[in-house]
């Protein structure tokens, strides 16, 4: 494996302390125990508010409190023995609990994603799979970006030809009618796919030539990283 | 393993049809049958089709990581979609790339028995998946998962509840033989598919 770093002086963390940081929240959600599950959030939303506070814009959708909202109603019906509330609705207090820790892991985790993940471009992801020599990954990521809203329209043309010959209708033929369909959408696919070669050769593009410049390590990087190991060794003990 | 430039295009190209199918119909599934709801159906229906994708991919990449790169491009779309990162379905399209890389390798040489073990392997990671994130989102622990697997089960097979172990045993055995025909289906839809393109070669159809 090779990775090619370069230093930069630069207060502010970058790629790495990003992915530093998103592998810290992962390993400190699976073995945290729940009593400490608080801590986890409250040091992701610091993070997210100092380097990232886009991130937090996802406490404001009104999907994400439902879903955790049905989330703890799910765990206090469905946990334990019902113990809490009136009569005719009746909630279970080990269940709410348990409730509490999935919204406390789950909230870590989405907020860490878009906290870690969000901020690195597509250039910048594919930059870090060459530099860890995982060579054409990035090429091929790259490709895959650029050519999925073409793949789409692949896929809807495909679609309203078949649907306009009645290769949808719902009766026994319709698992045979698909089979056209995949078919079609492959095909065509794997044709756009044969231009996107012929422009990538008339570039002299090579897989095996190293693109692109190195991912600086910057003084950021580096703070945060010795951050997140005392914390992890803080929160484990 | 090298891959040549069409080989990572077309790596590309299945990688982002599989990650395309996750962002739109696996998010649509989602959210008809949440994941503490369903232990079942999701998981399987994705997972069959991940896999008819990227194994029709592996036909014309016949490259040992082929399939792995593709799903690691699926899970990194899935991840930059707009519905947001979300784990499930990440750690789910990783292993089944993993686990169809080790029955492409199993078995050596492409033919459909090597599809069809590669793809009763990946949907089988399914049953297992949700053992796995149950215990690292919400820290629950393996017996709960199974019994509400089994309950969950027995009202779909219309068995008795009390059989957990066996009702266990036929949801593990039908994602294996969803995931079998899924890779079966995708040798026969690849071996049309290079037909399909030799017959455009042969028309002179490619060089427009």
């Amino acid at each position: 494996m090779i990775v090619a770093v370069e230093r930069r002086r630069d207060p502010r963390p970058d790629t790495w302390g990003y992915l530093a940081f998103l592998i810290w929240t992962l390993v400190l959600v699976a073995v945290l125990p729940p009593a400490r599950l608080g801590w986890l959030l409250g040091s992701v939303l610091v993070f997210a508010g100092i380097w990232r506070h886009q991130a937090l814009l996802i406490l404001l959708r009104r999907r994400t409190w439902f879903t955790l909202a049905l989330l703890l109603l799910l765990s206090g019906l469905t946990l334990g023995p019902r113990d809490l509330g009136p009569t005719w609705f009746r909630l279970s207090r080990e269940g709410l609990w348990a409730g509490l820790g999935m919204i406390l892991r789950g909230l870590s985790i989405l907020l860490a994603f878009s906290a870690s993940i969000g901020a690195l471009s597509v250039a910048r992801l594919s930059a870090v799979f060459e530099r860890l020599g995982l060579k054409g990954l990035g090429f091929a990521f790259g490709v895959a970006v650029n050519l999925s809203v073409s793949l789409q329209d692949i896929i809807l043309v495909t679609y309203h030809t078949l649907r306009q010959r009645g290769a949808f209708r719902l009766n026994r033929r319709l698992f045979h009618n698909l089979r056209p369909f995949l078919l079609g959408i492959f095909a065509n696919a794997l044709r756009h796919g044969d231009e996107v070669v012929l422009a990538a050769s008339a570039r002299a593009f090579d897989p095996e030539r190293p693109a692109g410049s190195p991912i600086p390590l910057t003084t950021g990087d580096i703070a945060l990283i010795i951050l997140l190991l005392a914390a992890l060794v803080l929160l484990l003990t | 393993m090298k891959f040549s430039t069409r080989d990572l295009v077309y790596i590309a190209i299945f990688g982002a049809l599989w990650g395309l199918l996750e962002i739109t119909i696996g998010s649509y599934l989602h959210v008809l049958f949440p994941p503490l709801a369903d232990t079942f159906l999701v998981g399987v229906i994705m997972g069959s089709l991940g896999i008819l994708t990227s194994l029709v991919g592996r036909r014309f990449v016949p490259k040992a990581g082929a399939v792995l790169m593709m799903a690691v491009i699926a899970m990194l779309l899935k991840a930059l979609s707009l519905g947001g990162v979300t784990l499930g379905p990440m750690l789910a399209i990783l292993m089944e790339g993993l686990l169809m890389e080790l029955g492409l390798l199993a078995w050596r040489g492409q033919s459909p028995w090597s599809f069809a073990l590669a793809g009763a392997l990946a949907v089988s990671w399914n049953f297992f998946h949700k053992f796995v994130m149950m215990r690292l989102l919400y820290g629950t622990a393996i017996v709960e998962v199974a019994l509400k697997m089994a309950k969950d089960g027995a009202k779909m097979l219309g068995m008795d509840p009390s059989a957990v172990a066996l009702i266990l045993g036929v949801l593990f055995v039908v994602r294996f033989i969803v995931g079998a025909l899924a890779g079966w289906a995708a040798w026969s839809i690849g071996l049309a598919v290079a037909g399909r393109r030799a017959q455009r070669f042969e028309t002179g159809d490619m060089a427009q």
